[in-house]
């Protein structure tokens, strides 16, 4: 008994030195931090503009109000903010430098520490989205959630970070193979923001294009938690969308567990 | 400054920037990489315009090509102007570690050693991808593609480029008092990017003007590109002022160069 409450003290002590050991290095460079949500604030501005001048004084189209639309801009903005991560470029810059082989040698397994370094940028993030809050109030007008939207919501923003998170582990482990990753972490987030519905909503994308977006896996991390915020997909149909996530989240898991065994025994230290 | 003076540190500005193309040369694949990664930044911009558009068919009285030509028009201007100049980016880094001593006891302009040190080529995507949206928008609008019109548009898309080159630089220039610009450069970089590829009515009475004095990034591509429409009736500034926008970016671009000589003499080297 003592032995566990021993080990699960060690398992815990070593995860969460990674954590605030990568807190700390966010931290130091907390204005640079603040100063990119200049940004997504921008970006807000831009985009509530925009779907004001679209709606061009109708209230709703295809059944969606302006005020859900320029919600949406303002949600997705922080959404997008929360689940960009660095993971990518961490991960290249430890291979290319050789730093990767001291952490082979750690006494925690390389995914875990950057599963560590995922919650270290979370935790750091989330207070920081509070920052955007004021621009979107005037830009955009932010409505609440829809009745009875807000516990299926937080769960699948969380399912949706968990889903973003194994994707980047994914596009970084590629560094293992090609060593060089340069602007990969940019060419993901550029992707992602328009395949994950962050810029568009599925529902005013063409048909086929919608449909082809529905089989992939980004659209479950920002469009599914907004839709059910919303109320645009609600009941049956978000607890529906919520599965969607939990497969997804089986699947890219899997993947990461099996991709990173591989790759560490594929590493190649640069360096002495 | 003599003719043959400015003709000799043109032609040193030539063989350096030779020297720095042959070094990145050597590197295709990440050449090409790099490329790609700018084209599609930039082309995404104008996806997610494209896809609303397909919905709600224009914005402002703008058709989707309408907007994808003066997309196109930014996008080259933007291409044009940073090819040369964004190794300005670098310069933080030569004024702290006072390094860009190195600049001023050689014989050649600082400003052409400072720009032909390195080429960044991501700033080629950007320009493929604009000069691509124009090629493509200008047979499907509304222009009779005479002498005239084509004279007015290269006009427009040079002084476009220097209007940018001409902030940037300025901006630039204060780095050598207050040591840090990056952050004010990357914004304003974000809202040329951002705001200036849409009809500016969008915006708002206070965002038109903002946008004409403050940062007038209307007059890189969407007052010239109205007049060329013919998008001039509901105009916020009297059309003439469309007819001369060219000339604002030679205006802008030889106030910043002056600033720029005068800033330069305020560098304090870092003292060792």
């Amino acid at each position: 008994m003592i032995d566990a409450a021993r080990a699960l003290y060690w398992w815990l002590d070593a995860r969460g030195g990674f954590v605030s050991n990568r807190i700390r290095i966010v931290v130091t460079y907390r204005v640079d931090a603040v100063v990119r949500l200049t940004g997504p604030m921008l970006q807000v501005v831009l985009m509530g503009a925009l779907w004001r001048a679209l709606y061009r004084g109708e209230t709703t189209v295809d059944g969606v109000s302006l005020d859900v639309m320029t919600t949406y801009v303002s949600l997705a903005a922080m959404q997008q903010l929360v689940n960009r991560d660095d993971t990518i470029d961490w991960l290249s810059r430890r291979v290319r430098t050789g730093a990767i082989g001291t952490d082979l040698a750690q006494p925690v397994g390389l995914l875990t520490q950057q599963v560590c370094g995922q919650v270290a940028q979370l935790v750091v993030k989330l207070p920081m989205v509070v920052l955007m809050l004021p621009v979107s109030l005037v830009a955009t007008r932010l409505t609440a959630p829809a009745a009875g939207a807000l516990g299926p919501y937080l769960l699948a923003s969380v399912l949706g970070w968990l889903i973003n998170s194994c994707l980047n582990l994914l596009v970084a482990v590629t560094c293992f193979w090609t060593s060089e990753l340069v602007g990969m972490a940019f060419l993901y987030f550029v992707i992602s923001g328009f395949l994950s519905g962050a810029l568009v909503p599925l529902w005013f994308m063409p048909g086929w294009l919608a449909s082809v977006l529905g089989w992939l896996p980004l659209q479950a991390v920002i469009f599914t938690p907004l839709s059910i915020y919303l109320g645009q997909s609600a009941g049956a149909a978000a607890w529906q969308a919520v599965g969607v996530q939990l497969l997804w989240l089986a699947v890219l898991a899997g993947a990461v567990w099996l991709v990173f065994r591989r790759a560490v025994r594929r590493a190649v230290v640069h360096g002495g | 400054m003599r003719w043959s003076e400015a003709a000799w540190q043109v032609r040193a500005g030539v063989i350096l920037i030779t020297g720095a193309a042959r070094g990145i040369a050597q590197y295709r694949a990440d050449l090409l990489m790099t490329v790609l990664a700018g084209s599609l930044h930039q082309g995404i911009g104008f996806l997610t315009i494209w896809v609303v558009l397909g919905r709600f068919h224009q914005v402002a009285g703008w058709s989707v090509t309408d907007i994808g030509f003066m997309y196109g028009m930014r996008l080259t201007s933007h291409g044009l102007a940073l090819l040369p100049l964004n190794q300005l980016i670098s310069l933080e880094e030569y004024v702290r570690e006072g390094t860009f001593d190195r600049f001023l006891v050689r014989p050649v302009n600082p400003l052409i050693q400072l720009l032909s040190t390195r080429i960044q080529l991501n700033t080629i995507g950007d320009l493929l991808a604009g000069l691509t949206l124009l090629g493509a928008s200008m047979p499907l609008v509304n222009i009779t593609w005479t002498a005239g019109p084509l004279l007015f548009l290269t006009a427009a898309l040079i002084g476009g480029a220097l209007l940018e080159g001409g902030y940037q630089l300025g901006l630039s220039a204060l780095t050598f008092r207050t040591l840090g610009t990056r952050q004010i450069r990357l914004t304003v970089d974000t809202v040329f990017s951002l705001y200036g590829s849409y009809p500016i009515k969008v915006f708002g009475r206070a965002g038109e003007w903002v946008l004409t004095t403050v940062v007038p990034v209307a007059l890189v591509a969407f007052l010239p590109a109205s007049v060329l429409l013919g998008h001039v009736s509901d105009l916020h500034v009297p059309v003439v002022l469309g007819y001369v926008s060219p000339l604002a970016g030679v205006a802008v671009f030889v106030a910043a160069s002056a600033f720029w000589g005068r800033q330069l003499r305020h560098y304090q080297g870092a003292g060792t």
